[in-house]
């Protein structure tokens, strides 16, 4: 079917397929890609803001634990500053979130989350004030314990003082030397207690710096060592300013013991404040990072399926483009090879013909000269066909008369068969006759037969008479032998009478039938010879008919001289023409060539069909010349008979192949 | 024994010949209408009408279970008187055919041949050479046992 369409539905056929295959991909990728792109513009528009909102949470509440932290431990306004900042930023982070989620309600974790983290985050803040204010109330207790702590210190001091000034004294005028001692006791106390008061100072410090509850819960307890030493030292002090002093170290000793306990209270409830927040502000990174886990994994599955799509679609290209590419070049195969192969057959086709052309022209022309040399010939062989058909025509004649003579002949035979046939006719009457009397003979004879058995009943009934009457019928007895000899005779005769008869019976019968056939011979005979008699006259009608054939055949040959001749003159006309037919062979060899070159690009097809044509060529110019020279030799050796003999040969293979078609004989030799 | 030496009418039955004596012939006649009597035995073929006298007939060949052959116009019927219990009967019998009356004597006749007691041939009076042949003369009482001759008898009805 493709084959019958025509060149430019072939080509726009195949160019709608391919367009059709290239729409199709295009199709699809386009498809693809905005799938892609409504994924890419979500990715945007929702998650990858969610992840930043989760990042930006994450980042401050971080920040504003590390500030807060860094206020609590040491006790800095400024971190604070720095951590109510953070607290700000985050707590926009978080409104910023919920204004998201607001444009994006498939959010639900960042929803939820945020939720969450803005009530932690509401509590963080109330825990950041609590902080505050038990950080205000430690740095008072700090005031107060560094205050009382000066007036410890100074009034031991004094103590100290006033008692080196003592036993200076003391040694100068020469004291006892239990006085000294005393007074030297007294010294050693109060320089222990100054020192315990450092060491618990010392302690303070050391366990708020190292941030050590245990070891400022242990510095609590020395304050019953140093209790211990001064009421010692009361016991032995008697100077009233001494005991005020002892009085003021014991007072301050207290404020400082009670602002170490209410500020260790006080730390206690900050470390849990600590851990309250600590716990908060985990909570608010957990959900911030759950967030941002949610917007990670959604983008990730964003991402994973826009590959995937990306890749789907990338395999649909290629396999589109590959199947477009693999199907155009088999559709620009066969619309070519459909366009050039029929092409190419036209010009070998063309080729052969301008080929068979030339080389036919060339026969032609050889033929034709081959045409005017026997036309020449069969004038000559014309003449002596003349001179043949005279003597058939004698011949003819010859056979017409001895036609007729047996015509005569075969009525005289048919009128003889008649006559023998009414002979037959009488001697068959003549026959039946006899076997009538015959008939009647044997009937007569029956008669007798019955005659001569009664008259033996008879004479033998005499006999007995005779036998009975004894010696008297001895006479009879005799007469009656003789009667009975008699009837044996005559019934002996008649037997041998019956048997005669009979034969004759038998004969006559054999003699009737042998001249029915004879009979039936003889009418064969006349219809044969009323059959002979017609078939003389048909030969007869036909040599006549031949005669006349024969003469027209005469006035054929004077025509067919002429005719010869005008062959001949036509035989080298048609050569001339067929030279001129040649030329243009060629020329149309040439312009074939060139619609070859213009078709495949080459010249190899004409070539080599020259070469085999010529071959061809040269066999039927041998063929052809090899039965011209039969033709010639057989016309050149060939007597007179032999041409008759050639001449007539194929007319009888032709038309008449059995003479039985043509004479009915097969009716009339049947019978005989 | 009576004497056997006679003139005997000769007749055959198949290629046999036979011999009776001519006394007891009354007729020889060529064949007739038989008419059929039932109820009698198979020899007996029924009675003829004789110039005016009712004659039983019985075939000979069927007597002597001899093979039965159909009749024409050659056979011949033979008419015999026999002696049934004193008393003389006519009696038809049926032959192939008559030869001839001939005069036989003593010399050329010889017993019939013996066998025993079992089989009777007392009907066969001797036998008789003539010319190479062989007659059997025909003792023709004998050739019906006593119940036989009574039924003859009653076929007669006088």
């Amino acid at each position: 079917m493709f084959s019958k369409m025509k060149i430019g539905t072939k080509i726009a056929l195949g160019f709608i397929l391919i367009l059709l295959i290239a729409g199709i991909i295009g199709l699809i990728a386009v498809f693809n890609m905005m799938n892609i792109q409504s994924q890419a513009t979500e990715l945007s528009n929702a998650y990858v803001p969610e992840v930043e909102i989760a990042n930006n949470i994450q980042e401050n509440t971080l920040m504003m634990l590390y500030s807060i932290r860094g206020y609590s431990l040491s006790k800095d306004e400024a971190y604070l500053k720095e951590g109510n900042d953070y607290l700000a930023l985050l707590k926009n982070n978080i409104k910023s979130a919920l204004s998201h989620v607001i444009e994006n309600p498939q959010l639900k974790i960042l929803e939820q989350k945020a939720k969450e983290a803005e009530t932690k985050t509401l509590a963080y803040e109330a825990l950041i004030g609590e902080a505050k204010n038990k950080i205000d109330a430690s740095n008072n207790y700090l005031a107060q314990m560094n205050q009382s702590a000066v007036v410890f210190i100074n009034n031991c001091e004094d103590y100290l003082s006033f008692q080196n000034e003592k036993i200076e004294e003391q040694f100068t005028d020469g004291s006892t030397a239990e006085e000294l001692s005393d007074r030297l006791w007294k010294i050693t106390v109060i320089n222990n207690i100054i020192d315990s008061g450092n060491s618990i100072r010392l302690d303070n410090f050391k366990a708020q710096s190292t941030n050590d509850i245990n070891l400022f819960e242990n510095t609590l307890k020395k304050f019953d060592e140093i209790n211990l030493l001064v009421k010692q030292l009361e016991l032995k002090t008697i100077q009233t300013a001494n005991i005020n002093q002892l009085n003021l170290i014991k007072s301050s000793m207290e404020s400082y013991k009670s602002a170490m306990s209410s500020f260790l209270a006080n730390w206690k409830d900050l470390n849990g404040i600590q851990k309250q927040r600590e716990t908060i502000g985990q909570n608010v990174l957990d959900a911030a990072k759950e967030i941002s886990r949610a917007g990670i994994s959604q983008t990730k599955e964003i991402a994973v399926n826009t590959t995937n799509s990306l890749a789907s679609s990338t395999i649909v290209i290629i396999v589109g483009l590959s199947i477009a590419v693999i199907l155009g070049s088999i559709l620009a195969f066969i619309i070519i090879r459909g366009i050039t192969k029929p092409v190419n057959r036209i010009v070998k086709d063309l080729n052969q013909g301008s080929d068979q052309v030339a080389s036919a022209s060339e026969q032609l022309s050889s033929a034709s000269q081959q045409l005017a040399e026997g036309s020449s010939e069969q004038a000559s062989a014309l003449e002596e066909t003349s001179a043949t058909l005279n003597e058939a025509t004698s011949m003819i004649q010859q056979t017409t008369e001895n036609t007729n003579q047996a015509s005569i002949l075969s009525k005289k035979t048919k009128e003889s068969a008649v006559s023998g046939n009414n002979q037959m006719q009488e001697m068959m009457g003549a026959m039946s006759e006899i076997k009538k009397s015959s008939d009647e003979i044997s009937k007569i004879i029956k008669v007798i037969d019955e005659i001569a058995f009664q008259t033996n009943i008879l004479s033998l009934n005499a006999a007995v008479e005779a036998a009975r009457a004894g010696e008297a019928g001895a006479g009879f007895a005799v007469v009656a032998e003789e009667v009975r000899n008699l009837a044996h005779r005559s019934a002996q005769a008649a037997k041998d009478t019956a048997v005669i008869i009979e034969k004759n019976i038998q004969l006559s019968d054999k003699g009737v039938s042998v001249a029915e056939k004879v009979g039936n011979a003889l009418i064969e005979i006349n219809e044969h010879a009323t059959k002979v008699n017609s078939l003389i006259d048909e030969i007869n009608a036909a040599s006549n008919e031949q005669a006349q054939g024969i003469n027209q055949i005469n006035t054929a040959v004077a025509q067919m001289e002429q005719v010869t001749q005008q062959n001949a003159a036509n035989a080298e006309e048609s050569a001339s023409a067929s030279e001129e037919l040649s030329a243009q062979a060629e020329s149309m060899k040439e312009i074939v060539s060139q619609l070859n070159m213009l078709v495949t690009g080459k010249d190899e097809i004409i070539t080599t069909h020259k070469a085999t044509s010529g071959i061809n060529y040269k066999n039927k110019i041998n063929t052809f010349s090899s039965t011209a020279q039969q033709t010639k030799r057989g016309l050149s050796s060939g007597s007179t008979n032999n041409l008759v003999a050639k001449k007539k040969s194929p007319v009888k293979a032709t038309k008449i192949v059995n003479p039985e078609d043509v004479i009915p004989l097969d009716d009339d030799t049947a019978d005989f | 024994m009576e004497a056997r030496s006679g003139v005997y009418l000769t007749f055959t039955l198949g290629k046999e010949y036979y011999g009776i004596p001519v006394l007891k012939v009354k007729d020889i006649i060529g064949m007739v209408e038989i008419t059929e009597v039932p109820r009698t035995p198979h020899f007996i073929k029924g009675v003829i009408n004789l110039r005016g006298k009712i004659i039983p007939i019985m075939d000979l060949r069927l007597k002597f279970e001899l093979e039965e052959i159909a009749y024409t116009e050659r056979t011949v019927i033979i008419v015999l008187e026999i002696k049934i219990k004193d008393s003389k009967r006519l009696m038809a019998v049926v032959v192939d055919t008559v030869s001839e009356v001939i005069s036989i004597t003593d010399t050329n006749i010889e017993p019939p041949p013996q066998y025993g007691i079992s089989i009777e041939s007392d009907f066969i009076m001797g036998m008789a050479k003539v010319k190479e042949k062989v007659i059997m003369l025909l003792n023709i009482e004998k050739v019906f046992n006593a119940e036989e001759l009574a039924e003859l008898a009653e076929i007669k009805g006088e």
